[in-house]
């Protein structure tokens, strides 16, 4: 059974390919959210095992949906994605409910198994 | 313009020194008196003699002082007329007996008692203040005319001008009767004692009601004039009632004397003091703008003028919105003040610039309003110059940071514009190159399998120097956390090994947290650059309302300010206020160090 996924992530570009990419390596990306308050939504209608979700996004910030999926308990794994690197958000990821960071340029499907341990 | 004034200050200024030579007929009497000794007590006592016979110049040298300070006011020149006249009683000396003037200068000799009680009452108003003073000095005046006239028409033999039996009578004489003339003059100088009493007590309420700033100055004149007219009151009853009753009130005659000769020296000496107490004033007005601290301002300006001229009520006033105002702001009424106040107005290009509120009284000394005009209004431009150089240093440190404000502005356009599409797509990019080496599968061709892995290497090497430009010109962690972890991120990425100690709680304001962030951040940068340092350290903590930071490393020193990159690091902390200094480190390496208020 293929790993259920929701992206979350206000790029439209990036979620196309982060898709292609992700289904390619096996993933069942079964939503996609622009921004955090959909994605808090959407996650409670699909309870996806991995919820991939950028920092920055244009209503709250991705820590704070980390926060409400680790709440609501609507997904099994939380993974934060930036554009920017960890030594600028791994810290505060860690302290945060997400179970892992990935910088957006080191995004692969490998990388999204470890991360979800 | 400028010759006529020059001409007219030219004759003022040699009518003011001719004006001394007034002091020459003074002087030679006096000299022809001591020289030739021929007042009759002058071997008996001397020195009752001689001060007697200085006291004229005394009186002259006061007047002329005053008429110098105060040209066009009476009590100079008529303290001159009173010095002169203190020795026409005695122009015996000079003139032939045969004549008229020594029987001329006996009747007149008396007439610097009316003028000096005038200048002690009127003393420094210049005039007299109330009915009672007039009525005393009128009297006073009467009757010395009456006892001139007595003098010049009934002198007895004996008693004319050289006090020698064997002068000639005057030529005038009317009444040839030793008893009578004698009776006559005794009585009105009988009647003059009550009146001297009047001027004493008059002159001492004057002392006690006096204002405080005009008390200053004619303190010691009313006090000489009171022992003066006191003693001469005495004298006048006493040589009365020891003449028609033969009971003399003071018995020993020596003692009484040399009190006399004292307080008669008092009165002149008195009004000498006063009038060198109106020049104290110029020269203590002239200390405030000569001392250590240059011309005071404001309220300080005031409390020195007030301890200057003895004023406790003296006051500045500026133009306001509503008229004037106080160095409080308090509105103030220039056209209700009371009567013994007046408002000297300074302008500055014909615009009223401030006004001074003072005792009436300094109105009759033009030097020294003149003087106090001067050092008010020097103190106004200085004032006036200052708050413009702040206001325009104010100008210059907003517009300073405005300019920081403006090009943080930029670089955050800057980062969001590199964040949202360059980025963005290289990103992608690289996502799809991961896709095509998913989709080509392990057994692709192995040469195109390499390519691709090498476009994605070189994909991710040019996202990370994106990211690296864009953390530099507006790092998000500042933005989002605060200092605390950006700055602990900037030492996390430091390629050497940065130790911290960050006490910094919660948010600061977004100027200092940025030029925090951009200072640690130049200064890392310089240490793993230049500095050939093996470690070094980065402390921040907040104190006090002073953010204080620094980076010291282990390395060989020797950085400076004059470098651009520090140079611009100083401009950027002062636009915040804040200060920024380096120093070689104790045992090596180099200490930056800056200061920023963060009080919110």
């Amino acid at each position: 059974m293929r790993t259920t996924l929701l992206l979350v992530d206000d790029h439209a570009g990036f979620r196309a390919r982060a898709r292609v990419m992700l289904e390619a390596e096996g993933f069942d990306v079964v939503g996609e959210a622009a921004d955090g308050r959909s994605g808090l939504a959407m996650a409670e209608r699909l309870h996806p095992d991995v919820a991939l979700v950028d920092v920055q996004l244009p209503d709250i910030s991705g820590f704070e949906v980390a926060a409400g999926l680790r709440t609501s308990d609507s997904a099994r794994r939380i993974i934060l994605i930036s554009g920017r690197d960890e030594a600028e958000y791994g810290e505060r990821a860690a302290r945060s409910s997400a179970d892992g960071f990935i910088a957006k340029a080191d995004l692969s499907g490998d990388m999204v198994r470890a991360a979800s341990g | 313009m400028t010759g006529p004034v020059r001409g007219r200050t030219a004759a003022r200024h040699w009518t003011a020194t001719a004006r001394w030579l007034l002091l020459v007929p003074p002087i030679a009497m006096a000299y022809a008196m001591l020289a030739l000794g021929t007042h009759p007590t002058a071997a008996e006592n001397p020195l009752p003699y001689i001060t007697d016979t200085l006291t004229g110049i005394v009186l002259t040298v006061a007047g002329l002082l005053l008429w110098s300070r105060r040209p066009g006011r009476r009590t100079g020149p008529l303290l001159v007329a009173a010095g002169w006249l203190w020795y026409v009683g005695d122009a015996f000396i000079v003139a032939p007996s045969s004549t008229l003037a020594p029987y001329l200068g006996f009747a007149l000799h008396g007439f610097y008692d009316p003028i000096l009680a005038l200048v002690v009452l009127s003393f420094p108003d210049d005039r007299l203040p109330g009915r009672a003073e007039r009525w005393c000095v009128g009297a006073l005046t009467a009757l010395t005319v009456a006892l001139a006239t007595v003098r010049l028409f009934a002198t007895p033999p004996g008693f004319g001008p050289g006090y020698a039996p064997s002068d000639p009578s005057s030529p005038l004489l009317v009444i040839d009767n030793v008893d009578t003339a004698l009776g006559l003059n005794l009585f009105l100088r009988f009647l003059i004692g009550p009146v001297m009493f009047g001027v004493a007590a008059l002159a001492v309420r004057r002392l006690v009601t006096l204002r405080p700033s005009a008390r200053y100055v004619a303190a010691p004149v009313l006090a000489g004039g009171a022992a003066w007219t006191t003693f001469i009151a005495f004298g006048s009853i006493d040589g009365f009632l020891s003449y028609a009753l033969g009971i003399p009130i003071l018995a020993d005659g020596d003692v009484w004397n040399s009190i006399g000769y004292a307080t008669r020296v008092l009165g002149p000496l008195g009004i000498l003091l006063g009038v060198s107490r109106l020049r104290d004033r110029t020269s203590s007005v002239v200390e405030i703008v000569a001392g250590p601290l240059g011309a005071p301002q404001g309220s300080d300006l005031e409390g020195a003028l007030r301890q200057a001229f003895d004023d406790s009520s003296l006051q500045l006033a500026y133009p306001s919105a509503t008229g004037w105002a106080g160095a409080d702001g308090q509105p103030v009424d220039l056209d209700g003040l009371p009567p013994s106040r007046a408002a000297t107005i300074l302008d500055s290009g014909g615009v009223p610039s401030a006004a001074i509120i003072h005792d009436e009284v300094l109105l009759d000394d033009p030097m020294l309003v003149r003087t106090l005009t001067a050092v008010v209004r020097l103190a106004v431009d200085n004032e006036r110059l200052q708050a413009d150089l702040r206001t325009q240093l104010e100008e210059v440190r907003a517009s300073r940071a405005r300019i920081v404000e403006a090009a943080d502005a930029e670089r955050r356009r800057v980062e969001r514009d590199l964040h949202d599409g360059a980025q963005q797509r290289l990103v992608a990019l690289a996502v799809s190159l991961r896709t095509i080496r998913v989709r080509l599968g392990p057994d692709a061709n192995p040469a195109a399998l390499t390519e691709l892995d090498a476009a994605a290497v070189e994909v991710k090497a040019a996202i990370d120097e994106l990211r690296e430009l864009a953390h530099g010109l507006d790092p998000a962690i500042l933005r989002e956390a605060g200092l605390g972890p950006a700055l602990q991120s900037l030492a996390d990425r430091s390629p050497i090994p940065v130790r911290t100690d960050l006490q910094i709680d919660g948010r600061l304001p977004a100027r200092v947290e940025t030029t925090a962030w951009f200072v640690s951040a130049e200064a890392l940068a310089n240490v793993a650059k230049h500095a050939q340092a093996t470690t070094a350290t980065l402390t921040a903590r907040v104190a006090d309302g002073w953010l204080r930071l620094s980076v010291a490393d282990n390395g060989v020193g020797g950085a400076d300010l004059s470098g651009s990159g520090l140079r611009g690091l100083v401009d950027r902390v002062a636009a915040t206020d804040g200060m920024l200094t380096v120093q070689p480190a104790p045992g090596g390496g180099t200490v930056l160090a800056v200061a920023i208020p963060c009080a919110s």
